[in-house]
């Protein structure tokens, strides 16, 4: 050990430069990994759709004055329905991708304290449209869907279905089929879940990093009194998507042209298309955050191999004497790699307190989440690999000089 | 004596190319990440009207009733009608303008252009003086017109240019939602970045393409444009009655003392309205100036600020890199500087070439991050928001790049030079 710090302690700057770089490296790398991490879970997370290529929504459908008549919402739903090609119609309050209309909500298992923060998709047939794969209980039935809602539909009772994440979170450890819930604490109205399905993304992708994305309730029938739903029209396998989509618009334009706001179209997106505009801001963030990373530590790569290159030829000639009084090639290649061992750790572990202090000092700035303790022993092996990869070659170059060197020039 | 340096620099920097180029790599990814994410902030946080936004105050009152009081509350960040007007017929200040955003149906003379929608900016008439709109062609609309409900229209260039071809259009009649209106006026280009003066309508949105006396404009009951606060039970939906804020009131105040005593008559415009019974709090003003309003607002996004700092992490990243890079490269020349030093050169002649050639690395580094900033601003454009377009390098960044990527690297400098001086020539020449 004594002879791996002593040269350490005599050239300080070498080591102190080794040091400050894997510390700056670490520091940012694990917070723009932290943040990578962020972006990318809008993408990750399992939007539950299916079939996304043959989904058809249409948004922006708002009403000049009054909200929608329900009726009348209804009529089109039917009309778009007996369009050759359409499997299911929805006509919804909000849907999946859809970022211009969005309900959110605190539910509470009745008798269970735990609340979760939850988007509530309220519409007929959605799990149809959505093509949602049931994994427990039922689908809402017909008579549920022909409800007629009090205003958008929150403050009464009925049925509701959770996602299985949902139904985890609220009823842990238990079957939710049966269990009920309420949304809030002033609303006596009670939902009782009849099902539960695999996966559906909220679409509201913002907030904290305890957010859980795959957090979403369904409530049967059409929202009363709301002045922007979208339309959700699942179109039949082997028809054409395209086409049907023009004849949905013709469709609608001609049901509700009349009463629509004027200056805002509609939008009329395949689900596809939809998600992919609507997430393009994280991915354009991911692409960046991961080009942050990967330089820094190309530059760390590059740095420490340089300066370790140029440290092992300052001391070419005490190899050559220790391969003289007998050291082995492999010994001296192991007190490198033992040495950079030592720099890098020392580094990483002053760039892991940065690290946190970078990120201390982000969130009372930026309302970022706490980086978790699991990001910094990944960032610090990440380092100490990259460390030993950037040492080889150096090092193999040192065990390489031969005893003789040692004779030389004294 | 530089040119010699200079020469000296090049052959140095020639001997060892694998890792001059490291260096110059480096400092060109730590320049051109650091001076992309720099100009979308300068950008984005750049003063819209600047020697003027000093003198520019938004006041804030508090005219809610106790539901949900919370001390120390924020007013509300808007003001409802009846304040605005009694603010603006109390016209304390040196200028003020009430205004609010709105829209309107465009029946163009020309009958080939089919009638369209257009935003439109209703507003009292200090509002071209005050936040120094350019004329290109007539003026604004005259002080009367603010209070008789005049038919007068002033049009963008824009707007201008789409419904008479760019010509001066003063005096011509414009038929916007089933009424004449007189055009008295066209303003030139005109994008105040941000949106300042109606945040609510988009942080980095255009400029409406008309604008129209305010009282006009409520009175033909244009679509609103814009976020409405409301407070009570309240069903009245009358936009001059109701329990809301919607409109934006501006003062320009010249000077700090004047700026102090319309906050005063804030307060006890409020401590009025309370005796009156009108409103039900204790007075609750804020009286910010533009800058203050803007940040007050974060109207820079949060992410554009994030990204900012890890642009700045990352170019220290960097330069300690070339720090490391730049000593083992001097310090491995260490016999060549003995050399130097024993026929003559003083220990300040080595420095100075030294620093020559730290200088050179930095000035081809940032013709590098130079180019990579023009890249990496050609991705921010690309990029799905609101401010991409505005995403341009402008003069004074294009030479900051430069002097910053040279700055950088003499300090980057620094150190390895003075450590490669404090060589002892003797010890150099008896090794070897």
């Amino acid at each position: 050990m004594r002879h791996l710090l002593a040269p350490l302690l005599r050239h300080r700057l070498m080591p102190f430069l080794v040091v400050l770089q894997v510390a700056l490296a670490c520091a940012i790398a694990c917070n723009a990994l932290f943040l990578l991490q962020q972006r990318l879970k809008p993408i990750l997370t399992p939007d539950g759709i299916g079939e996304p290529s043959h989904l058809i929504i249409a948004s922006k459908i708002i009403s000049r004055g009054k909200p929608w008549e329900t009726s009348r919402l209804r009529d089109t739903e039917r009309a778009l329905r007996g369009l050759p090609g359409v499997a299911s119609v929805s006509v919804a309050g909000s849907l999946p991708m859809v970022t211009n209309a969005r309900m959110n909500g605190r539910v509470q298992g009745v008798g269970h304290g735990t609340r979760a923060d939850t988007a509530m998709y309220i519409g007929d047939h959605l799990v149809k449209t959505l093509d949602l794969k049931l994994v427990a209980g039922r689908d809402f039935t017909a008579e549920e869907d022909a409800v007629r809602n009090h205003g958008v539909g929150m403050r009464q009772d009925g049925p509701v279905i959770l996602t299985r994440s949902l139904a985890d979170k609220l009823f842990p450890d238990q079957k939710a089929v049966g269990q009920t819930l309420q949304l809030g604490d002033k609303h006596p109205a009670v939902r009782t879940v009849v099902g539960v399905v695999a996966h559906l993304m909220r679409n509201d992708f913002g907030g904290g990093a305890h957010r859980n994305l795959d957090h979403a309730m369904l409530f049967p029938s059409i929202p009363s009194a709301w002045p922007l739903p979208s339309i959700g029209i699942r179109v039949a396998a082997g028809a054409d998507p395209q086409q049907v989509r023009k004849q949905a618009e013709n469709v609608i334009q001609r049901m509700l042209g009349d009463g629509m706001v004027r200056g805002i179209d509609p939008a009329y997106d395949m689900y596809g298309a939809l998600r992919d505009q609507a997430l393009a801001r994280y991915r354009a963030s991911v692409w960046l955050l991961a080009g942050v990373c990967l330089v820094v530590l190309i530059v760390t790569l590059a740095g420490i191999m340089g300066l370790t290159a140029y440290w092992v030829q300052q001391r070419t000639r005490q190899i050559g004497i220790r391969r003289a009084l007998g050291a082995t090639r492999r010994s001296i290649l192991r007190d490198l790699q033992a040495e950079n061992f030592l720099l890098v750790g020392f580094g990483s572990l002053l760039g892991l307190m940065a690290a946190y202090g970078v990120n201390l000092w982000l969130m009372h700035h930026y309302e970022l989440p706490r980086l978790p303790w699991s990001y910094l022993p990944v960032g610090a092996v990440l380092l100490l690999v990259l460390g030993q990869l950037a040492v080889l070659s150096p090092a193999l170059r040192a065990a390489r000089v031969p005893p003789v060197v040692a004779t030389r020039s004294v | 004596m530089f040119a010699y340096y200079f020469d000296l620099a090049l052959r140095s920097l020639r001997r060892n190319r694998m890792l001059t180029a490291l260096m110059i790599l480096a400092i060109a990814l730590g320049i051109g990440a650091s001076m992309t994410t720099l100009t979308v902030l300068h950008v984005l946080s750049g003063d819209p009207l600047p020697g003027k936004s000093a003198k520019l105050y938004y006041p804030q009152l508090d005219p809610r009733d106790m539901t949900n009081f919370r001390p120390g509350e924020e007013p509300p960040e808007q003001v409802s009608w009846m304040d605005g007007m009694n603010l603006l017929k109390a016209g304390r200040a040196d200028r003020q303008a009430l205004m609010a955003g709105g829209a309107v149906a465009i029946e163009p003379p020309d009958p080939a252009i089919a009638p369209f929608f257009e935003d439109a900016r209703l507003t009292t008439r200090d509002f071209f003086a005050m936040f120094d709109v350019p004329f290109l062609y007539g003026h604004v609309w005259s002080k009367a017109d603010d209070g008789n409900d005049a038919r007068k229209v002033v049009l963008s260039r824009r707007i201008n240019e789409k419904l008479f071809g760019g010509a001066d259009s003063t005096g011509k009649i414009l038929r916007m939602g089933g009424k004449d209106f007189r055009v008295v006026g066209v303003i030139d280009s005109w994008r105040p970045t941000p949106h300042f003066y109606d945040l609510m309508t988009g942080d980095y949105s255009e400029s409406e393409g008309v604008y129209l006396p305010l009282l006009t404009g409520i009175d033909m009951k244009l679509p609103f444009n814009g976020s409405r606060d409301c407070w009570g039970n309240d069903t009245n939906v009358d936009q001059k009655t109701a329990q809301c804020t919607w409109l934006q009131f501006w003062v320009q105040l010249d000077t700090p003392a004047k700026a102090a005593a319309y906050r005063q008559f804030l307060v006890n415009y409020s401590r009025q309205q309370k005796s009156l019974g009108i409103y039900q709090r204790d007075p609750n003003v804020h009286l910010r100036n533009l800058m203050q309003w803007l940040d007050y607002n974060h109207v820079v996004p949060s992410d554009v600020h994030l990204q900012f700092w890890l642009a700045m992490g990352f170019l220290i990243v960097c330069l300690v890199n070339t720090v490391g890079l730049m000593l083992a490269k001097f310090l491995r020349r260490a016999s060549e500087l003995g050399v130097r030093r024993a026929l003559g050169a003083s220990r300040r002649s080595v420095f100075a070439q030294l620093l020559v050639e730290a200088g050179t690395v930095g000035l081809v580094g940032g013709v590098g991050g130079l180019l990579l900033a023009l890249l990496g601003l050609w991705i921010v454009r690309m990029q799905p928001s609101d401010y991409a377009a505005l995403a341009h390098l402008d003069l004074p960044m294009f030479l900051a790049t430069f002097l910053f990527a040279i700055g950088a690297t003499l300090v980057a400098g620094l150190l390895p030079a003075w450590r490669a001086c404090l060589i002892t020539p003797a010890l150099q020449l008896k090794s070897n």
